[in-house]
This record gives structure tokens, sequence and C-alpha cells, in this order.
């Protein structure tokens, strides 16, 4: 199990490690999820502490997908994309 | 090939499944369970075949288009009503992938006389069935680059 704080952005639901979090920040078109590497933004977030069973992506989201995933995961019956701060997909980066 | 996956020299047993205007047999020994259309969650930057994630009990599994997959033209029933859930990728490494499809159709036996092999790719022969060609899906090579 890992600690994750859960967040949606672009029609998907993201996980990112809680340890990784220092705050969330309001902006004027959304959310800032402030860490140790920099900004990630936000539509909303969904959870701060997260206890989700965190399993490899596997050979097909490898394959038809180019971000860097740590895994995935359920979240109340939807799918999460772990990322990693340091290697955000497009989507989650600020501007 | 060998007979695990279903293409051996014994004659396949296939789930035939219908997607866009194609018709594709999937080894039966490689179907998990076919569904009404999962709720998909699109993964943004992903390649077009890449419908997104869907939860498919209690777990996590990649949905993709089955017609994109094997090129084939959209069919009378573009909204793939059917998830075909399979196990793709070879058998030390194989994971749930759901296919959006059309439909499924019948579970149909395959000589593999009849099959011309197309390829080590994800379409791994043709055949016709019922006067129509059809693909014959090497699951194996699907989670392959």
């Amino acid at each position: 199990m890992q600690l994750l704080v859960v967040l949606t952005r672009g029609g998907g639901r993201w996980g990112l490690a809680r340890d990784a979090v220092r705050e969330v920040v309001r902006q004027a078109d959304g959310l800032a999820v402030a860490t140790e590497e920099g900004l990630v933004r936000a539509d909303a977030v969904l959870d701060v502490a997260a206890h989700l069973n965190v399993r490899p992506p596997g050979a097909v989201v490898a394959r038809f997908w180019p971000g860097h995933c740590l895994g995935v995961a359920i979240h109340d019956g939807a799918p999460v994309v772990v990322v990693s701060p340091a290697a955000l997909p497009p989507v989650l980066q600020a501007e | 090939m060998d007979s695990r996956s279903g293409t051996g020299a014994a004659s396949l047993r296939a789930l035939l499944v219908e997607t866009g205007e194609y018709l594709c047999a999937l080894p039966i020994n490689r179907v998990r369970q076919v569904v009404r259309a999962l709720s998909v969650h699109p993964l943004p930057g992903a390649s077009p075949e890449l419908l997104g994630l869907a939860e498919f009990t209690g777990e996590p599994i990649p949905v993709l288009d089955l017609a994109r997959l094997v090129g084939a033209p959209t069919g009378a029933r573009p909204a793939n009503p059917v998830t075909v859930v399979v196990w793709a990728g070879p058998p030390d490494a194989r994971e749930l992938v759901g296919l959006a499809a059309d439909a499924a159709l019948e579970i149909v036996e395959i000589a593999p006389a009849d099959v011309a092999a197309a390829g080590p790719g994800l379409i791994g022969g043709e055949v016709a069935l019922g006067g129509r060609p059809t693909c014959l899906l090497n699951l194996e090579a699907l989670g392959s680059s």
C-alpha cells in the first residue's frame, strides 16, 4: 500500500506520493500542488491521504502512453495513474 | 506459436469479435470475460489505440480500441458497446487488457490449414469465416513494441 495524494486533471485521475507534496495552492485557473520538484497542476484534489494498492503499469500502458508511470491503482472505483513530480506528463506540468 | 497460445497444430478455438468492418478471432484461452463497455477514464497524451484505463474486478486495466489496433474501418456501431477482457503478453508476463469492440459473436473452431500467416505482430494470421475475412489475433504480441 502507498500513501498518495489523488487529483484530477485533463479528465484523468493522478496520484502523487504523499511525502512529495508540501501544500495545495488555489490559483485562478485551478489548483497547484507544490512539491519538492515544482508545481503540479490539478483541477481538483480528491484525497490527500489515500492508502492505495499500487501495481506496475504493465507493458500495454508503457507501449501506448509515452509518459513515465510509476504504477496504477484504483481510488473510489476509478483508475489512478501514479506519477513522479520529477517526470510529469504535459497535462500536469505548470506553465 | 505453441498450442498454449491457441495457435498450434490442433484446431484453434477462438472467440469471434466484430469491430468496425472487421472480424477478429481471439484465442479462447486468452479471453477472461466479455462485459458491457467498461467505463473508461482517458489517459491524456496516449496513442489513439489506448482509450484509457478502467476498473475491472477491483483492478485498473488498460482499454484498447480494437478497431484502431487492427486498422478496421468504422462500422455501423462505433460506440464499442462491449469490452472483451483478455490476457495479453507472453505467458510469463501476461496482463489483463480490455479490448473495446462492437460485439462478441460466437466461439468458432479454426483449422490451422485455413490460416494464412501474417507475421509476428498482433495480427498473427488471416482466415475466411462465413465468407468474411477475419484477423486471427496474436495477443502474446500485444504488449511488445
